[in-house]
């Protein structure tokens, strides 16, 4: 089963948002790396529930289950989730910075994941 | 020094990683406590590609006691984390390359 079955699943439509969100920011002149990087982390976290959850799985909400289950499911989807995360971190909490040219790397990157995982940003 | 940074120095050692790396702990709100294993004085244009090999040495030590939390800095990110340190951070540096006597 994929969530390409269940396009407006709550997670889905949540997932497809934050990924047009993420492309916006980096789209801009001059970009917002800080602002993407953080939309794209939740675009993959909610395209990974979304999946998840279409292929019949219900793991709990804590961010580091998720990553687990998802691992466990798709040999390094757990794994990109996870770094991903500390560079949510950098956007959220300034624990370093986040050049335009890493953001845009960042969501280039992480949005292709999402559109594997079924979610598009139209 | 507790199990789970000794495992994570273990697990370097093991696989050679080429970056001094410093462990230190940490919070994350969603998370609880973290350990930060940040690899320093990676080249620029590498950093995601060492980020990305670290993450695959540690993730089998990821979640014990804190979750563990991988990053790659740069030489000018790695100047500013240094200055800021806290104490107790443990050190993996790797092993220089022997010299063939050849």
């Amino acid at each position: 089963m994929s969530i390409l079955s269940f396009p407006d699943s709550p997670w889905a439509v949540r997932a497809r948002q934050n990924l047009r969100a993420a492309l916006f920011c980096v789209a801009r002149q001059p970009g917002l790396p800080y602002a993407a990087v953080s939309r794209v982390y939740y675009a993959l976290f909610q395209a990974t529930m979304a999946w998840l959850l279409a292929e019949g799985l219900a793991p709990d909400l804590h961010h580091a289950a998720v990553w687990r289950a998802a691992e466990s499911m798709r040999q390094g989807l757990g794994r990109d989730l996870w770094r991903l995360y500390t560079w949510r971190r950098r956007a959220d909490y300034a624990t370093a910075e986040i050049s335009e040219a890493r953001g845009r790397q960042l969501v280039a990157d992480h949005a292709a994941l999402c559109r594997e995982l079924g979610v598009r940003e139209a | 020094m507790e199990s789970q940074t000794h495992d994570i120095l273990l697990a370097l050692q093991r696989a050679a990683f080429p970056h001094a790396v410093a462990i230190r702990s940490g919070a994350a709100h969603e998370l609880g406590p973290v350990l930060e294993a940040d690899a320093l004085d990676v080249p620029a244009g590498r950093v995601l590609e060492q980020e990305d090999a670290l993450a695959r040495i540690l993730w089998q030590h990821a979640f014990g006691a804190s979750t563990v939390l991988p990053g790659a800095l740069d030489p000018e990110e790695s100047r500013r984390l240094r200055a800021a340190l806290p104490t107790g951070t443990t050190w993996y540096l790797p092993t220089a390359p022997r010299r063939s006597m050849s």
